[in-house]
């Protein structure tokens, strides 16, 4: 028996995806996550001369995370998200492989309508391979909630965020089946917990075989697209 | 021996470790000991002071009144936590710049009592409700020896309970008068049971020490509600971790969880 | 709870078509229906393949591994998103956009960043700043002499922030910094000109990296690193007279270049700015840049008839792209091409 969401979506349907990669030109690589109406623009510098040298790592690379939400200015909402997203990345990044150097990561939300933390992961990923900074792995990241009536929805959106019980966001690498990463609040019992685990799991792989399938068609490119509307001058 | 712990700290561990013990003589599951007392701030309405082993952490609220919030939603609007780490704990932190980790725990700690369902009724400075009571709760770490979100929690949740609200009634629509005769404190029913863990290589230590969280890959800290219900659950590290390790590390906090009620409910006693 | 046994529906997934595309340079066109399938992980082609972090290459002892791969479980696992090279028993993943990574004797345009004691550090797109040594420039006078304290305390007259040197990596250091010297007469500080970054990959190496294009009376500096230089050729000449005679005969002022030696006229200043774009648009096209298709690009905006802000248009871009690579490939030793990606 399965509910119907507000904007028509099963409980175990994630919104339809698109991303951009290589927007930004100044940057070592970009690119922009949107699922519906959350949106999230991630830049990549890196590996970078350290700014702050007190903050410098001698066997690795160092990484710092930066977010800026759509309205108003970072809060300390803001600083957790940047802390759980920062350890996220520094498991998938090999960062043994750039002493002495700093990667940044930018992350500016066009738009949240729930889901913004699964969203930014996300976009990072796609910009961290962008710039061709050497990863172990792929990322991915899906948020799910849990509601008072003991459904469980996959990839909220703002109200329902709001109006659920508990959420949950949780990261999963393409290596292993083991969580980098997960956040939980709200009132939830362990075994709604433990039975939704591989839910999210498989969520996840959807969201990496989606980034494989993005980086694959930009760079192989649709050859149709190249010599339509070309003409030479004699 | 000393110098050996300041030039390869991570061998030191790693030689105790793999016998199960740590330096400091405790088993890899041992907590340290834990001790709550509250009501030692008489100019706040609320307060507790809870320490683990060394890490000791202060807490303080203090109240305001204003007008009701227009959001609807069911979660808690009037509880504001802010944990500050100081220089007076630790030699790492600044007076100056809010340290990062201290805006991480304090996200962490108002997304918990968010959900703590406390009746609406118990805010109400009048009859009616038409003003609120605001609670500020201060949360200050004097000493950082590791494992302060189990000590902040375990301070949120005491000082709450501990928390002596006066009535109120309001004349000509903006005097407002205390009644400091009768107290009444807030009906918290649920309490909050946190344990946290490093994972150093491949060992789950509970209750680290400042030491063993700078060795650490990886932090987690789970708090379950008297139901065993998650309240929260949050792991960040560099190294991904298991279903079977979550579950162990549920276990071992259900083993704590009678222990900590004893020690809240007999500091409310006080 | 029934939900959770469900699984997961068919995902509506919407891939927006990206602006900016790498397309790979198909070697043997025949292979273009092997390309896009993705089968086989245990054998390597011989021709290009894309490969994305954490897909396994080969089992661990099969090969040796070079950049952008690592061990872990038996297998060789690529790193980095990008195509497989092989040579012999050496693989390795080449990134499609990486930061320069300097080698000795390799020739850079870099930026001063900041003056530390008796050295420079320079910004040269890489991973981390290199260092210009104050024992590794041309003090004025010319004269080879000890570097005194009143030398170190008078850095800032040679060299300050944000002023572009034209110098070669000298020497990679243990610990992995590496320092620049411009110990040539033809080094040193660049002025009056325009500059230009450009991806580090699209850089060739050659035997020379400073070329005077006579056909339009520019100079252009390509530096390695992806930093480049424009400059008029008559003004560069006529300033670097003036230096190097300043330099012979009163070293001890302090440098004051005349305003008549700094004049550039108008359409000095186009041709200057469509060089400019012209290597930008190759740079767009990720196509190899060298004098050879900058003056092609060149050639040809003015054969269409185009302003030098027209070549900047995307439209624009498209079509002589697209005639660039019509054109027949050379069998110029310097243009090897097989090694970079470049548009179809």
């Amino acid at each position: 028996m399965t509910n119907t969401r507000n904007d028509g979506r099963l409980n175990n349907q994630i919104r339809a995806f698109e991303s951009e990669q290589s927007l930004l030109n100044k940057a070592d690589g970009s690119a922009r996550f949107t699922q519906n109406k959350s949106s999230v623009l991630a830049a990549v510098y890196g590996p970078i001369e350290v700014k702050n040298s007190r903050k410098q790592k001698i066997l690795k690379s160092l990484i710092e995370v930066s977010f800026t939400p759509s309205v108003g200015n970072t809060t300390y909402l803001d600083k957790e998200k940047e802390l759980l997203i920062k350890n996220a990345l520094e498991s998938i990044i090999l960062t043994t492989l750039h002493p002495r150097t700093q990667i940044s990561i930018i992350f500016q939300v066009f738009s949240d309508d729930g889901s913004i933390i699964s969203c930014a992961i996300n976009a990072a990923c796609l910009a961290l391979l962008d710039a061709g900074i050497e990863m172990q792995g792929l990322i991915g990241s899906v948020t799910l909630c849990y509601n008072h009536d003991k459904s469980i929805y996959l990839d909220p959106t703002a109200q329902e965020e709001k109006e659920c019980k508990s959420l949950s966001v949780i990261a999963y690498g393409s290596q292993s089946s083991q969580i980098i990463m997960n956040k939980t609040e709200g009132t939830l019992s362990m075994d709604l917990y433990f039975k939704s685990l591989p839910l999210s799991k498989e969520a996840c792989d959807k969201v990496i075989s989606y980034i494989k399938l993005a980086v694959k068609n930009r760079i192989m490119g649709t050859i149709s697209t190249n010599t339509t509307s070309t003409t030479i001058e004699s | 021996m000393e110098a050996f712990q300041k030039i390869h700290p991570l061998e030191f561990y790693r030689k105790f470790l793999q016998r199960s013990v740590r330096p400091d003589g405790r088993s890899l599951n041992d907590i340290r000991k834990t001790s709550i007392s509250t009501g030692a701030i008489t100019t706040a309405c609320g307060s507790s002071f809870v320490k683990i082993g060394n890490t000791s952490v202060i807490c303080g609220i203090r109240s305001e009144v204003g007008i009701p919030s227009f959001e609807n939603t069911d979660q808690q609007t009037n509880i504001f936590v802010n944990l500050e780490l100081g220089p007076i704990c630790s030699n790492i932190y600044s007076s100056t710049k809010p340290s990062e980790q201290a805006m991480s725990l304090s996200s962490k700690l108002n997304s918990l009592v968010k959900r703590l369902d406390i009746p609406k009724e118990d805010f109400y400075f009048d009859q009616e409700g038409k003003v609120l009571w605001y609670l500020y709760v201060d949360i200050y770490c004097l000493d950082y020896d590791g494992n302060i979100m189990d000590a902040s929690i375990l301070a949120l949740i005491s000082s709450l309970k501990n928390v002596k609200l006066p009535r109120g009634i309001i004349e000509n629509t903006n005097e407002y008068y205390k009644d400091t005769e009768q107290l009444r404190s807030l009906q918290i029913n649920h309490y909050l049971f946190p344990l946290s863990f490093s994972i150093i290589e491949d060992f789950i230590l509970s209750d680290p020490s400042n030491q063993e969280e700078q060795l650490s890959t990886s932090n987690l800290t789970i708090t379950l509600n008297e139901n065993f219900e998650i309240c929260l659950l949050s792991y960040s590290g560099i190294k991904p971790i298991s279903e079977t390790i979550l579950q162990e590390s549920f276990e071992k906090l259900k083993n704590r969880i009678e222990y900590l009620k004893s020690l809240i409910d007999s500091a409310q006693e006080h | 709870m029934n939900e959770t046994n469900n699984p997961i529906s068919e995902i509506n997934i919407e891939i927006f078509s990206p602006q900016k595309r790498l397309k790979l340079r198909h070697i043997e066109k025949k292979n273009e229906n092997e390309m896009e399938v993705d089968t086989d992980q245990d054998e390597i082609y011989k021709s290009r393949r894309l490969m994305i972090p954490g897909q396994s290459i080969a089992k661990e002892g099969e090969y040796l591994k070079g950049h952008g791969t690592f061990h872990f479980d038996g297998n060789l696992i690529a790193s980095v998103c990008g195509n497989i090279e092989r040579v012999n028993k050496l693989v390795s993943v080449r990134a499609f956009k990486s930061r320069y990574n300097g080698e000795i004797g390799d020739i850079i345009v870099g930026r001063i960043t900041e003056i530390q004691g008796k050295r420079w550090k320079v910004d040269v797109n890489a991973r981390q700043d290199y260092f210009l040594m104050l024992s590794a420039i041309n003090l004025p006078g010319g004269i080879q002499r000890r570097r005194t304290s009143s030398d170190e305390l008078q850095m800032r007259n040679l060299f300050v922030e944000n002023d572009l040197v034209y110098a070669e990596v000298q020497q990679i250091m243990g610990d992995g910094s590496v320092a620049i010297h411009t110990r040539n007469l033809k080094y040193g500080k660049l002025q009056n000109g325009c500059f230009l970054k450009v991806p580090s990959n699209l850089m060739k190496r050659s035997k020379m990296h400073f070329h005077s294009l006579d056909e339009c009376g520019v100079d252009v500096i390509l530096g390695l690193n992806g930093y480049i230089w424009i400059a008029d050729t008559e003004q560069q000449r006529k300033q670097q007279a003036f230096i190097q005679k300043h330099e012979r005969e009163n070293f001890d002022q302090p440098l004051v270049l005349p305003e008549d030696h700094k004049e550039i006229t108008k359409e000095s200043r186009e041709r200057i700015a469509r060089i400019k774009n012209s290597i930008s648009l190759l740079a767009e096209g990720f196509m190899v840049i060298h004098p050879k298709s900058i003056m092609q690009v060149y050639k040809q905006s003015i054969k269409m008839a185009l302003s030098a802000k027209d070549l900047l248009h995307p439209e624009y871009i498209r079509q002589i792209t697209t005639y660039l690579s019509t054109l027949p490939l050379e069998n110029d030793s310097n243009l090897d091409m097989h090694e970079y990606p470049e548009e179809q």
